[in-house]
């Protein structure tokens, strides 16, 4: 896998290997493409850290949203559901 | 997920998303489509397989109503969830590995194991931690390796949608919270939404 490694670089990401007889662009390799963006330790720590507050922090709003909504829908004085109990809605009420 | 990794790749490293998919200029839809009919049969055929050699393992829990209601909600959502999941694991992780070494069965083995880690929280799991993990983390080397071997993430995307569309439309472990499926089987099953 290693040995067709071309490298890309910003301002040629789709190298011509110079080797090819029939002059067919070489494809970088997969796991250097990372090489056409910028790379900086900075730049890496930041798009970690969106990466984990999308992931953490909007995920875990979003399923505490959701997880409320249900709540809500089952302990509300005025359910949908037909079969809720009274005491359920009077624990609402408390 | 997918807005997570769209935004670290395009407005931090500020390169194409296409590059977490392909090193060339345009994804490559046969290829996705071929995994993807791959996948499917061979979750398929390894289903049946089971099914014949153990009588009872699977059972018919058939709402048609409530599957064709689910059915373009699981469509959209598990192919967002899948796609979103290779472009982070096997896209934005391989390649930021890629900068550090290029040995394979590093790559494979860290992506493996943080894909493993991340499927933890899943409702399956309770039924056996050990071998639902390494079922996981065997399926993120899979795709991984299939991903270096192809030099490209296409053929992981596609299997990747066909296993968990298997799973939520086909044939699904009979837990509580998961959604019906046509056949279920008891949660100690080998398939696992990944």
């Amino acid at each position: 896998m290693s040995e067709h490694i071309s490298m890309p670089t910003d301002n040629d990401p789709y190298p011509t290997d110079p080797h090819n007889a029939k002059n067919e662009t070489q494809l970088p390799e997969y796991t250097q493409l990372a090489r056409l963006g910028r790379t900086s330790w900075q730049r890496q720590v930041a798009a970690i850290a969106t990466i984990l507050f999308f992931w953490l922090v909007l995920g875990a709003a979003a399923a505490l949203a959701v997880m409320g909504s249900r709540r809500e829908a089952t302990t509300s004085p005025h359910p949908r559901r037909p079969h809720t109990s009274r005491s359920t809605s009077a624990r609402w009420r408390c | 997920m997918l807005a997570e990794v769209a935004v670290a790749v395009r407005f931090i490293h500020q390169r194409p998303l296409r590059t977490l998919i392909t090193p060339s200029r345009r994804i490559d839809w046969r290829r996705i489509a071929c995994a993807f009919a791959l996948m499917v049969t061979l979750a398929a055929a390894s289903s049946a397989l089971e099914a014949a050699l153990y009588p009872g393992t699977y059972h018919l829990t058939s709402q048609p109503r409530q599957w064709l209601t689910m059915l373009p909600v699981i469509l959209i959502l598990t192919t967002l969830q899948t796609s979103a999941e290779e472009l982070l694991f096997r896209g934005y992780l391989l390649q930021a590995l890629g900068l550090r070494t290029r040995r394979t069965w590093l790559l494979v083995g860290i992506s493996a194991l943080v894909f493993g880690a991340m499927h933890m929280a899943n409702t399956e799991v309770g039924a056996g931690p050990a071998l639902i993990f390494t079922y996981y983390v065997g399926f993120g080397a899979f795709l991984a390796l299939i991903t270096l071997r192809d030099n490209r993430l296409e053929l992981a995307i596609g299997a990747h949608a066909a296993n968990n569309l298997f799973v939520a439309l086909v044939v699904n472990a009979t837990t509580p919270r998961c959604l019906p499926a046509p056949s279920g089987k008891p949660p100690t099953s080998t398939h696992c939404s990944a």
